[in-house]
């Protein structure tokens, strides 16, 4: 299964693979310590992963636990500098929502050509 | 509807700030337009009718222009205009936009308009919560505590952004995409002074204010190209501030320093890629083409928002032609012993000849002044 997380998905997967099976309440206890985040954020991040199929939710108590491992992971993430090294996919919030606009090798040229010429 | 006419008051001088700033965009200092602009807004979002009783009005009038008197309430002037039976288009236009379905219409739009803004506000906000703030970084800690203000600033690192930015009014976040150069110290700190700009300032407030205005006047296609505008001029003048602190020097590496960001990323800001591309080619002009403060240049500055100033107390009241215009074209009777502040309409243009009088009632003390008719035929 391939399923792409972001850092802040990580930073909730990091601590499920090092203590296991955790409640929600418990989790956001440990990231607000460790990240400062506040209860709602770690909830939105808690969805997301559930959504994405990383993590279980089990009842009663919220029980989260993970389905992806670490190692699937690693093995993903090192494709993935491997895709980004040869055809520079990228993966941003904005560019789902709005125009993928990448400026071309020739208007960054253009663009420094300017700076030259006012210099 | 005073909506109507208080957009085309505006637009006046709306095109007189879009034509100076496609003219003299480069020569006065960036802050220049953000006060015109300013005006433009004031314009827009504040009806007549609530400053025309403050004192201000009258003596900005008295100052730039030569006093008209200017009797008749904006009340009373709207009436004047529902009541034309004039086949003008623009009258006809007035008497369709008073119609109910029209108000309708337009509280529809600018609750659609401010519910995009908003649903896209919580989308992103929630979304820049979850970036992981920055803890010892020996540079940032640093920078932080040079550059303390009385709210408390945050920096925090996220892989899913792509350019710089800043969120928040009150515990503003400073937000790094993953993607920054570590170790280019340079950029860095461009980067930090530019958002530590836009916090100082509280541009997010602004921008609010901005989104409020296009809610109100979502049918005006000038008010959307002033937004997108503001937008771009709330960045240039940001830019120059970094200039003038790091110096003229700085000028190219600071360019090179976006032109590089913009490299690694995708364009954020816009709807329309058109119109961003020639933002960062806008930006790098600007940047590149700052001057010193010059004592022409402010001289130049001055003279250009005194001139708004002119504009914004000349319009928003009828033109002494316009009154006449109106009186010809319509009668109207307010019942003497009616006390309403609604004057009711009784005829409009007998025969041919248009001829009617508007007789303020010289001892009445009220805002609302009465009207005495004469229908010489």
């Amino acid at each position: 299964m391939q399923v792409k997380l972001f850092d802040s998905e990580l930073q909730v997967m990091n601590i499920l693979w090092e203590e296991g099976d955790l409640t929600a309440k418990q989790l956001t206890q440990i990231l607000n310590e460790r990240i400062g985040w506040n209860k709602n954020t770690t909830y939105t991040v808690i969805k997301k992963c559930i959504k994405k199929g990383a993590i279980e939710r089990i009842e009663p108590n919220f029980i989260c636990h993970p389905i992806i491992r670490r190692e699937q992971i690693q093995e993903q993430e090192t494709t993935e500098l491997i895709d980004k090294v040869f055809n520079g996919s990228k993966s941003l919030l904005f560019a789902s929502l709005l125009d993928k606009n990448k400026m071309s090798a020739s208007e960054i040229d253009k663009l420094k050509q300017i700076v030259k010429d006012l210099e | 509807m005073s909506i109507l006419n208080m957009s085309v008051d505006a637009s006046l001088i709306l095109i007189i700030v879009l034509l100076m700033r496609m003219l003299v965009r480069n020569k006065v200092p960036k802050q220049t337009f953000l006060i015109l602009w300013g005006i433009v807004a004031f314009k827009l979002l504040i009806p007549y009718s609530f400053y025309s009783k403050l004192s201000i009005q009258p003596m900005l009038k008295n100052l730039f222009v030569t006093p008209t008197h200017s009797n008749g309430s904006e009340n009373l002037l709207n009436t004047i205009e529902i009541a034309q039976t004039s086949s003008t288009f623009y009258h006809q236009l007035l008497l369709v936009m008073t119609s109910d379905f029209v108000q309708y219409l337009w509280i529809c739009g600018g609750i659609g308009v401010l519910l995009f803004f908003i649903l896209a506000y919580v989308r992103f906000y929630k979304e820049f919560k979850t970036a992981i703030p920055v803890k010892n970084n020996e540079y940032l800690d640093q920078w932080l505590k040079d550059h303390k203000l009385t709210r408390t600033i945050q920096i925090a690192v996220s892989d899913r952004i792509s350019t710089p930015l800043t969120y928040g009014i009150f515990k503003p976040v400073i937000l790094l995409p993953k993607s920054t150069n570590w170790e280019d110290a340079a950029s860095i700190q461009f980067i930090l002074t530019h958002e530590l700009i836009h916090i100082k300032r509280f541009d997010v407030l602004w921008k609010v204010i901005l989104t409020i205005m296009v809610a109100l006047h979502w049918f005006n296609p000038l008010v959307w190209l002033m937004y997108f505008l503001v937008n771009r001029d709330i960045e240039l003048s940001c830019d120059e501030r970094v200039i003038r602190q790091f110096g003229d020097k700085a000028k190219s590496a600071y360019a090179l320093s976006l032109i590089n960001m913009a490299d690694e990323t995708y364009t954020v800001t816009s709807f329309c890629n058109h119109f961003s591309k020639n933002g960062i080619e806008e930006r790098i002009v600007s940047i590149m083409t700052l001057k010193k403060k010059s004592v022409l240049g402010t001289a130049f500055a001055c003279t250009l928002v005194i001139g708004g100033m002119t504009v914004f107390a000349a319009t928003g009241q009828e033109s002494p032609t316009l009154k006449e215009d109106k009186k010809r074209n319509a009668v109207i009777v307010t019942d003497t012993s009616n006390s309403t502040t609604e004057p009711r309409v009784i005829t409009t243009n007998k025969g041919k000849e248009r001829n009617a009088a508007i007789v303020t009632d010289a001892s009445n003390s009220t805002t609302e002044p009465r009207v005495i008719v004469t229908n010489e035929e």
